[in-house]
């Protein structure tokens, strides 16, 4: 939807400054009203949490996105064994991740250019560390099939000795 | 019956007829400010108190001051964030280069012409382009701070009377203030126009002296792919330009004109 409000483009040393008498306008602010995410940030973990802590966070995040994919990563390790991404590629990309969506749950100006950078990085993590490559896929269908396979015979062996299937 | 709004993907070009373009631009202007802002997609790094080093390089030659800046944007009742951005200047200081981490703005007080401020907004995205890891802009503004100097004669010569029908002979008198604002916008951008009167230096308090106007046009246009960038400076500066000729009466555009006419008789003698 259309967003009627006017950004105007910034001065860098202003000499002239506008009246702003509209509600919302920097000199006369809307109440701020504290989402979930915001309180989330503010209340139960600080930002270095976030950055280093051990604590992984639970509520609807993509950092939380992001250590689930962690953990599976290391559940799925038995089906390939070959390193999916260089870690430190990954790990910065998320660092980068969190400090924007610390930036973005504090309303920080610019919203827009956060969430363009957070796309941009997204599509980046989602290339270097996909939550399921194309050898776990193989490996999995070999399982199907292996699966499958033995299905077929136990049915063979049933009628052959006159059993139910 | 309203019929719905139907944006077409240039539909910021559309939002108001266009005024024939000046070939060469006018050799006198109004203009006390002229700025362009690029966004970008937020890089973070860009706000630590270093600046890029490539990008500094790249402009050193035309703007050897470099000034880092503490930036702090402070929410009510929560923490409050601190950033840095990298301001660049001219030895004269009417060039101006700033750089965020979300976008990089060029400022003049000595706009001469279109041609000469792209040229410097070239220079500089070429400079930012490498450091700012980005292949689009999420949004170019272009803004014009103009303020039209009259003298003796009725305002309405150097405005357009459309804009400031209550200064126009309606019988009021010893006006203090009066200002108005026009905000135009489809998906793909838009433009605004604040205008107002500004009492002439030295007149502090209502009197029946002409007052000085002052035009503030702005224009911005969103997701501009890097390699659009001039495509997209010309036709935010012809719709700025349009609106900001629309808003002037015949003394002003006659002011505007005069050398260009003097220009052009020389040159058939």
């Amino acid at each position: 939807m259309l967003d009627v409000t006017y950004q105007v483009t910034p001065l860098i040393q202003p000499l002239h400054q506008w009246e702003e008498v509209r509600p919302g306008t920097a000199s006369n602010p809307l109440p701020r009203q504290r989402s979930l995410p915001t309180a989330f940030l503010a209340d139960r973990f600080s930002f270095e949490d976030l950055m280093h802590g051990e604590q992984t966070p639970v509520a609807d995040s993509a950092a939380r996105d992001y250590f689930a994919h962690q953990a599976a990563r290391q559940n799925l390790s038995f089906l390939t064994s070959r390193p999916i991404s260089s870690p430190s590629n990954v790990e910065s990309i998320a660092d980068e991740r969190i400090r924007l969506l610390a930036a973005k749950y504090a309303g920080q100006t610019g919203q827009t250019e956060i969430a363009a950078r957070l796309a941009i990085l997204n599509r980046r993590l989602a290339k270097s560390a996909p939550l399921v490559t194309v050898e776990q896929v193989a490996a999995l269908e070999a399982i199907a099939d292996e699966l499958a396979a033995s299905a077929a015979e136990s049915k063979i062996r049933a009628s052959r000795l006159g059993l139910a299937a | 019956m309203d019929t719905p709004k139907v944006n077409t993907p240039n539909a910021a070009d559309s939002l108001f007829p266009l005024a024939p373009e000046v070939a060469g631009g006018y050799e006198r202007n109004f203009i006390q400010q002229a700025v362009c802002e690029l966004r970008f997609p937020t890089l973070m790094s860009l706000g630590e108190s270093k600046p890029p080093a490539p990008f500094v390089s790249a402009l050193r030659k035309r703007f050897p001051i470099i000034e880092t800046l503490n930036e702090m944007t402070v929410v009510p009742g929560e923490k409050s964030i601190s950033g840095h951005s990298h301001q660049l200047m001219t030895t004269k200081q009417t060039w101006i280069v700033r750089l965020k981490e979300n976008a990089i703005s060029i400022e003049t007080s000595r706009y001469t012409a279109f041609s000469e401020f792209r040229d410097q907004v070239k220079e500089v995205v070429s400079a930012a382009i490498p450091v700012i890891d980005s292949d689009f802009f999420t949004r170019i503004g272009l803004r014009y701070i103009n303020i039209v100097k009259t003298d003796q004669t009725h305002i309405t010569e150097w405005i357009n009377p459309k804009l400031i029908g209550p200064l126009d002979h309606q019988g009021f008198t010893l006006i203090s203030e009066y200002t108005g604002r026009l905000a135009m916008g489809a998906d793909d951008g838009g433009c605004l126009l604040q205008h107002g009167m500004r009492n002439k230096p030295g007149i502090n308090t209502p009197t029946d002296v002409t007052p000085d106007y002052l035009i503030d046009v702005d224009a911005y246009r969103t997701e501009v792919p890097a390699t659009s960038v001039e495509s997209a400076l010309n036709s935010i500066h012809r719709q700025g330009f349009s609106l900001f000729r629309w808003a002037l009466g015949p003394k002003a555009i006659e002011y505007l004109e005069r050398k260009e006419r003097l220009k052009r008789e020389n040159d058939n003698a």
